[in-house]
C-alpha cells in the first residue's frame, strides 16, 4: 500500500510544482504548462499499445489466455492515456491556435490512433469463443501497433504541422528550461507509476473474474 | 499568481485527489475480493 501512497504524494507535488515552481513557457505563456500532463499521457499511451502487442506476440507463441487477458487490459489502458493526451492537447490548442479541433495533422494522426484501436474492442465484443477472440485480436494489435510509430512520429513530421516539438530534428537539440525539465520528468515517472498502478488493479480484477467463471463452469 | 491560474490549479488538484482516492478504493476492493477467495 505504500507505493501508491507515494504515487499520490509524489503527483500531487507535481501538480503543484507545475503551476508554483516551474516557469511559463517561451512563447506559449501559462498554456505551455499543459506539456507536464500532454506528452507523459502521449507517452504512456505509446508504451501501454507496445505492451499489448508484446503480450499478443506472446499468446500466438503460447495460447496462455492470461497473455490475451494482459494484452486487453494494455490496450485498454493505452487508450484511456490516448484519449487524456487528445483532451489536453485539445486544451492547449484552443489557447494556442483558437480552437479546440483544427485538423492539423497531430490531431487527425491521433484520431486514427483512437478510431483503430476502438475497433480492437469492438472485435473483442463480437467474439464469443474466447480462444478464436485471444487468437483474432492478438493478431489485430500486433498489425495496430506498426501504425502508432507512424501515426505518432512519422506523419506529423512528413506534413507541416503547427504542433510544437521539444526535439528540434535540424540541429539534434532539446530546448527545456532547467526547472521545466525536472518537472517534466517528474511528471514522466509519476505517470509511469500510475499506468503501473492501474494496470496491476485491472490484471487483478481481470484475473478474478476468470477464476470465478472458470468456478461457475465446472 | 493570477487568480485564474489558482483557480486552475485548485481543479486540477482537486480532480487528481479524487480520482487517486477512487483509484485506492478499487484497489482495496479488489485486494478484499482476493482474500475472501482465499477464505
Amino acid at each position: 500500500m505504500l507505493g501508491p501512497l507515494i504515487l499520490g504524494v509524489w503527483m500531487t507535488g507535481v501538480i503543484i510544482a507545475s503551476f508554483l515552481y516551474m516557469p511559463a513557457t517561451q512563447g506559449l505563456g501559462v498554456m505551455g504548462r499543459i506539456i507536464v500532463y500532454h506528452v507523459p499521457a502521449a507517452w504512456i499511451a505509446v508504451l501501454a499499445y507496445l505492451m499489448a502487442m508484446v503480450n499478443s506476440l506472446g499468446y500466438l507463441r503460447r495460447g496462455q489466455l492470461h497473455l490475451d487477458r494482459q494484452a486487453q487490459v494494455n490496450a485498454e489502458l493505452g487508450t484511456v492515456f490516448c484519449l487524456l493526451a487528445t483532451v489536453t492537447g485539445a486544451i492547449w490548442s484552443r489557447g494556442a491556435w483558437g480552437q479546440y479541433w483544427n485538423w492539423d495533422p497531430r490531431q487527425t494522426s491521433i484520431a486514427v490512433l483512437l478510431m483503430i484501436y476502438a475497433a480492437y474492442f469492438v472485435l473483442r465484443s463480437a467474439i464469443d469463443d474466447p480462444d478464436r477472440k485471444a487468437r483474432l485480436s492478438a493478431v489485430y494489435a500486433v498489425l495496430a501497433f506498426f501504425t502508432v510509430p507512424f501515426l505518432v512520429f512519422i506523419v506529423p513530421r512528413i506534413y507541416f504541422s503547427l504542433h510544437p516539438d521539444l526535439i528540434n530534428l535540424s540541429d539534434r537539440s532539446f530546448n527545456m528550461d532547467s526547472r521545466m525539465l525536472k518537472v517534466f520528468l517528474a511528471s514522466l515517472a509519476g505517470f509511469t507509476g500510475l499506468y503501473a498502478w492501474l494496470y496491476k488493479i485491472q490484471i487483478r480484477l481481470e484475473n478474478l473474474l476468470y477464476r470465478l467463471e472458470m468456478k461457475r463452469s465446472e | 499568481m493570477a487568480k485564474g491560474l489558482s483557480f486552475v490549479l485548485a481543479v486540477t488538484l482537486v480532480t487528481w485527489i479524487g480520482l487517486f482516492l477512487y483509484i485506492l478504493r478499487v484497489d482495496l476492493k479488489v485486494r478484499e475480493a482476493e482474500r475472501r477467495e482465499e477464505i
